[in-house]
């Protein structure tokens, strides 16, 4: 008797967990598991016990909403900007829209009003973001030639590739990895073998890399030599052509529909700021940022963050810490206010 | 599916719990379901290759069992057609047009055959000859037809031996899939063990040598002769840990629900000829081209050249069933070289041979062990011209070169003793007594360490799949 109803307490067991893993709605919905976010991306990657920090909240920037009522601010971002980081209440504009560069928009631009767009981006993805034109925000009103109706055949392929997706859905694996070994008791088995493997092997997790005195930690994507997105990774001057005339594209086509400024921030990645010896650095900010033909004003933290380099990110994280987002967001108070930018 | 994924194990414990709740026909239904969702994780829609050749086979058996004379040939030879018709699409299509364009380009024909921009369905080369084995033995008489479509899709579908074998025959499972099993806890514990093992050799072992083996075989022309020699030492091991290891984790997942299928692998390593070595080598593969290739061609029974020609022929096409690559081809062909020049050998030089003691025995290990891995050479390198510089440097390698690795010295030694631990271990255990339960819930826990903490869990394909 006891058998039977272990074998059908572990069989619904079973089920429940291959059901929260499938259905990322179910995931999401359930609220057992622990977010694994919150000890840091980077821990996340590398369950390394000395960068295991939990990310404080950021207090608001603004006080009041002074004189800025006027202004309305448009932000093409990625994660740096997204909520969980910056919001509505950190800027002193009156009205705020973000979208991230994943994602396109609808919007309608209310023309008696000063309307600012920021197009930021980390460096690491600066590259994917600038080979191509711009278009994430399509205004409406206005023709869009971007959009093509697509054939009956295309929807229909659409329709079968989003079903199978449904029914087969991504990210399976990772689920079912953090709701088993998510719990702080879990975690301490993990961060024992990512010790251990550190400290007889040399090795840590592939998506990660160590700064030579291995008190800094960076995802592999900006630190690794080998990986295009590298701030390591050569950019042949002809990218950087490519890149300018595509930052000058998008500034002339927001400004012909509407926007009255269109600003480019490009935020330095963790490893180009803390260890750019790590390898030859391509020095892609300042490539751009001093490059003469670009038309659209720079919003620079590099600068900023060179200056005083251990200050500005977390330790756990590829994300700037509190400091580091608030100069950033006093150079965006600084713009809506009309006032001049260092 | 990867058998190396927490999505199987959650999987495996609602299978194999689902099956011992439910009766007879509500167990092969749900096997039937549980592969289908196996198969599809990797590619959805290549279930409806899957389900045609399901659907050819089994309607060829039957009318194979009701019709006499000539007409069976022609439904055997239609069954056979559709399914390496299948393969040949898929797998050496590109293979074969790529061939023809170059050879256009030789003789300067401006015709360009179209290269086509298909995947290869994952697990094609294993179940399509496990379908043709079935047609084949009904057409021979050694089976009968299977009536029931949900077990003769279960039997192509089964899903521990769907994607990498073993390739069964029909003898030996269509009939374990009518019958209603009774849990059996020493099946249990057995199956179990074999598949931590398996997971072992999997993760700790081969996943932790691809380290160095993908790092040097990935430009051989930038390494040492020492480094290329260690890394193919290594991959001679990886190898034979990723596929034992699918291969103990497909009978051990099947074991656990009652099943038995065919052993796969007996200590290859431990050979003392190639002849030995394939018949301890992916046995299923081995038998079903001796069966349904070799002994068709004439066998043993035609004359002695032609006898050599068809085990040539046969290991080349074994190189080939492998990948569409030359590189496959050769490593086959090389296989068939070297047995050939043993049987000639013994008739013609038969002082050549080694005596059977300690000594000769020892010495035909080791030298079939360094044949074996000079063609492993051929079937990792990424291309002929790859495949002949790891050779060349090879073969002048000196020990004062540096050792060039993305592991450190504490792993490479490491990997070392996993090594030794593997041979000490299939030498001495083959298989793993569980029949004590406190030793098996000791082991099991040994294993789950281990392989917690020493494994590599890259989410790595095993080899095999790929073919």
């Amino acid at each position: 008797m006891l058998i039977k109803i272990s074998k059908y307490l572990f069989l619904f067991l079973a089920i429940f967990l291959w059901l929260q893993a499938y259905s990322p709605w179910v995931y999401k919905s359930t609220g057992l598991f622990p977010d694994d976010y919150r000890y840091g991306d980077l821990y996340r990657l590398s369950y390394l016990p000395e960068f295991k920090a939990k990310p404080v909240n950021c207090d608001s920037t603004t006080t009041s909403k002074s004189d800025s009522s006027n202004t309305n601010l448009y932000v093409i971002g990625d994660s740096f900007t997204e909520e969980a980081r910056v919001k509505k209440s950190d800027f002193l504009s009156e009205h705020y829209t973000y979208t991230h560069w994943e994602k396109q928009a609808d919007i309608q631009l209310d023309t008696t009003k000063r309307n600012i767009l920021i197009l930021e981006t980390v460096e690491r993805t600066f590259k994917d973001h600038f080979s191509k034109e711009v278009r994430n925000f399509s205004l409406k009103n206005q023709p869009n030639s971007n959009l093509v109706s697509a054939s009956w055949k295309q929807n229909l392929k659409n329709k079968v590739a989003e079903i199978v997706l449904f029914c087969f859905p991504k990210g399976i694996e990772e689920r079912l990895e953090h709701t088993l070994f998510n719990y702080d008791f879990f975690l301490s088995f993990r961060e024992f073998k990512a010790h251990f493997n550190l400290l007889f092997f040399n090795r840590i997790e592939k998506k990660v890399m160590l700064s030579k005195d291995k008190k800094n930690i960076y995802y592999s994507e900006e630190a690794d030599s080998n990986d295009t997105h590298s701030a390591f990774y050569p950019v042949k001057q002809a990218e950087i052509d490519t890149f300018v005339s595509t930052i000058n594209a998008a500034r002339e086509k927001y400004l012909k529909s509407g926007f009255n400024e269109v600003y480019l921030s490009i935020i330095p990645n963790k490893v180009s700021v803390l260890s750019p010896d790590l390898g030859n650095y391509n020095h892609l900010v300042e490539r751009i940022q001093l490059d003469s033909r670009v038309k659209t004003p720079i919003i620079d933290t590099f600068s900023d963050f060179r200056k005083s380099p251990s200050s500005y990110y977390l330790k756990s994280d590829t994300h700037w810490n509190c400091e580091g987002r608030n100069v950033w967001l006093a150079k965006i108070n600084l713009i809506i206010e009309n006032k001049k930018v260092d | 599916m990867l058998f190396n994924s927490l999505h199987f194990f959650i999987f495996f414990i609602i299978v194999t719990l689902g099956y011992w709740s439910l009766g007879w026909a509500g167990r092969w239904r749900l096997l039937l379901f549980a592969s289908c969702y196996f198969y599809m994780i990797f590619k959805p829609e290549y279930i409806l290759i899957l389900f045609f050749t399901i659907v050819i086979d089994y309607f060829a058996g039957i009318w194979l069992e009701k019709t006499a004379g000539k007409q069976r040939k022609w439904l055997l030879i239609i069954s056979i057609i559709s399914n390496v018709g299948i393969l040949v699409f898929f797998k050496y299509y590109n293979f074969l047009t790529e061939n023809i364009n170059h050879i256009f380009g030789i003789i300067h024909v401006q015709k360009h055959l179209r290269v086509l921009d298909i995947l290869l369905p994952i697990g094609l080369s294993f179940h399509t000859f496990q379908a043709m084995s079935y047609t084949i033995e009904v057409y021979r008489g050694n089976q009968k037809a299977e009536r029931h479509f949900g077990i003769y899709a279960l039997y192509v579908m089964f899903y521990p031996q769907l994607v990498a074998g073993p390739i069964e025959r029909p003898q030996n499972v269509l009939h374990q899939f009518h019958t209603k099993f009774k849990y059996d806890w020493e099946k249990t514990k057995s199956g179990l063990m074999m598949m931590a093992w398996g997971l072992f050799k999997k993760v700790v072992i081969a996943d932790r040598l691809a380290m160095v083996v993908d790092f040097s075989y990935q430009n051989p022309a930038e390494h040492n002769g020492l480094t290329l020699l260690i890394a193919t030492f290594f991959y001679t091991f990886q190898i034979y840990c990723d596929f034992s290891g699918y291969s103990d984790i497909a009978l051990g997942s099947a074991k656990v629900m009652g099943f038995d299928l065919m052993e796969n692998f007996r200590t290859p390593y431990f050979s003392k000829s190639i002849s030995e070595f394939w018949r301890r080598w992916h046995i299923s593969l081995s038998t079903w081209f001796r069966d349904y290739l070799y002994i068709p061609l004439g066998g043993n029974r035609v004359s002695e050249w032609r006898r050599y020609f068809n085990q040539f022929f046969v290991f080349m096409i074994s190189g080939l069933w492998h990948g569409a690559e030359w590189t496959f081809v050769i490593w086959g062909s090389l296989h068939g070289f070297y047995l050939i020049l043993a049987v000639l050998r013994d008739k013609y030089l038969p002082k050549l041979s080694l005596p059977k003691n300690t000594l000769g025995n020892s010495v035909n290990l080791i030298t079939t062990f360094i044949l074996v891995m000079i063609a492993w050479v051929f079937f990792r390198a990424k291309g002929t011209h790859d495949a002949l510089t790891i050779l060349k440097k090879i073969s002048t390698f000196s020990f004062s070169e540096t050792l060039k690795t993305p592991l450190n010295h504490t792993e490479m030694l490491f990997s070392l003793i996993l090594i030794v631990f593997l041979i000490w271990k299939e030498l001495k255990f083959f298989q793993i007594n569980t029949q004590n339960t406190i030793r098996f819930y000791g082991l099991s826990l040994v294993f789950a360490v281990m392989i917690y903490f020493f494994g590599v869990f890259n989410t790595n394909q095993f080899i095999y799949f790929q073919f």
